[in-house]
């Protein structure tokens, strides 16, 4: 069967497990959409991973980003227990990876990841916002955060809820 | 005067709400406040529901509105709810202030039309008047997501309802010959009240253009409202001396509103809206008989604004509104200032 695995935004929990893929597309074969808005109409010559500096650059803010979430007590509850460092590189692998850098993100798709902690869409929205903070924090220009946003929007419906 | 109260004690319960708990949605999605009372732009519901509220919480806002022009001032009060990002409920008091000279004007002109036929008129003191308007607004999210859904071009689709009641409908300002009258009235409107039926479909381009946030928003409207029900609803004109129906026009029609903004900054929007208008009121047979049969033409409106929003709790809306013909005001342009507090 063929399926499509989804990518995080977010709570990779366990995401140590490696699951088969089966790639789906020329653009990424970890997203559970085709392309969005921004990317279909995008005259850009460059990858949004280019664009944003490269893999030390994502990992800088997403570091950022964990240290954000860890200590926004809105959400911080939904990360006791899991495996700091490798959230860390999993968040890395899959923005590097939805953005068209040289990655390919080998966690567990966002329908498993999040399977049973019931997030809420406000719990959802509380990491963007700490993400958001984080981009802006090591200058990423806010047209490009916008696009990483972008990136994460869609995935959504496969986090929250389950 | 009821409402009023009523209005005002829902916005100090709404502001208090919003300076102690914030929902849980994204920094502006749940627009400003339009003036009347829906979620949206200044001029043009959004499908959006108001308020920060998700689809498990309930959100809200309360807004005032002040926009001046001239001879007129038009003042907007209100608080909505929105329940689960789903529905929208609203409840608006609006206050059009007619400076004086426009009294006195469309006095003169009935003297100078109807002196030779009656006789010279009672001296006149012509005041400031006031038109207030109530209006129950309900909005309910159809389908569509207008910011997440970034793989879609799919908008998120809203059906709202704005059921307006005019009540100074036919009194309150007394002109010669005809004593104790209400604008609306005079100008030519059949009811004082209407109910507004619309469509918005709203779209958020996350990163586009030029790496901004870009919002798209179309409206279709059923109405018979004249100038936006502050003049009453559909055309009934009738002869003031005998009392004969001379036409009435009192069917739906279609008008449309569009928005466009943009995020500048991640607080700071700039925007600009467009509004068509019925217009019904123009080519009036009994103004004309003083000379002005086109004295109550309404003209497309459209403005141009700039939203500030330092935090979920407030939103500050300033804009330039041009609204066109008013009557003795041909060319109407407006300042426009909004406050909004929101949770």
């Amino acid at each position: 069967m063929t399926r499509t695995l989804t990518v995080a935004l977010a709570l990779s929990l366990t995401a140590c497990g490696t699951v088969p893929t089966t790639p789906s597309g020329a653009d990424s074969d970890l997203r559970n959409y085709d392309q969005t808005i921004y990317e279909q109409t995008s005259l850009a010559d460059e990858a949004l991973f280019d664009r944003l500096g490269g893999y030390e650059v994502i990992e800088r803010f997403v570091n950022d980003g964990v240290d954000n979430v860890l200590a926004d007590e809105r959400i911080n509850h939904l990360f006791e227990g899991v495996d700091e460092e490798n959230l860390r590189f999993q968040l890395t692998e899959q923005i590097c990876d939805l953005s068209g850098g040289p990655c390919i993100y080998s966690g567990l798709s966002m329908e498993e990841s999040h399977f049973g902690l019931d997030i809420t869409e406000a719990e959802f929205n509380a990491l963007v916002e700490d993400f958001q903070l984080a981009m802006r924090d090591n200058d990423i220009p806010y047209g490009l955060e916008n696009q990483v946003i972008a990136l994460l929007a869609p995935m959504k419906p496969a986090i929250i809820r389950r | 005067m009821r409402l009023k109260r009523l209005v005002i004690a829902l916005a100090l319960l709404v502001i208090s709400l919003s300076v102690q708990a914030q929902g849980g949605r994204l920094l502006a999605t749940g627009g400003v406040s339009q003036f009347e009372g829906a979620g949206g732009g200044g001029l043009v519901p959004w499908a959006l529901i108001a308020g920060y509220g998700t689809e498990d919480e309930i959100g809200g806002a309360a807004h005032y509105t002040y926009l001046h022009t001239d001879r007129y001032g038009l003042q907007s009060g209100g608080v909505k709810l929105g329940f689960f990002d789903r529905l929208e409920l609203s409840l608006t008091r609006q206050q059009l202030r007619v400076d004086s000279e426009v009294v006195a004007a469309t006095a003169g002109a009935l003297v100078s039309g109807l002196s030779p036929i009656l006789g010279p008129a009672d001296p006149l003191s012509a005041s400031n008047t006031r038109i207030r308007t109530d209006i129950l607004g309900v909005k309910l999210r159809l389908f569509g997501d207008a910011v997440y859904a970034q793989d879609s071009w799919l908008p998120q689709v809203a059906f709202g309802l704005q059921h307006k009641r005019n009540k100074d409908f036919d009194d309150g300002v007394t002109v010669p010959y005809l004593g104790n009258v209400g604008v609306p009235a005079l100008l030519g409107a059949a009811d004082a009240n209407g109910t507004d039926i619309y469509l918005s479909a709203t779209k958020v381009f996350l990163g586009v253009p030029f790496g901004r946030n870009l919002l798209l928003n179309a409206t279709a409207r059923a109405t018979k409202a004249n100038a936006f029900g502050l003049l009453g609803f559909g055309r009934r004109v009738v002869n003031p001396l005998d009392g004969t129906l001379l036409d009435e026009d009192t069917d739906y029609e279609i008008e449309y509103g569009f928005s466009a903004a943009m995020f500048l900054t991640p607080s700071l929007v700039l925007g600009g809206e467009y509004r068509t208008q019925s217009s019904r009121l123009e080519n009036q047979p009994v103004l004309g008989l003083l000379g002005a049969p086109d004295l109550a033409e309404e003209d497309n409106a459209y403005d141009i604004f700039l939203a500030w929003f330092p935090n979920k709790v407030f939103a500050i809306t300033a804009a330039y509104v041009d609204l066109g013909n008013l009557p003795f005001q041909p060319d109407s342009e407006a300042a426009y200032l909004s406050l909004q507090a929101s949770f």
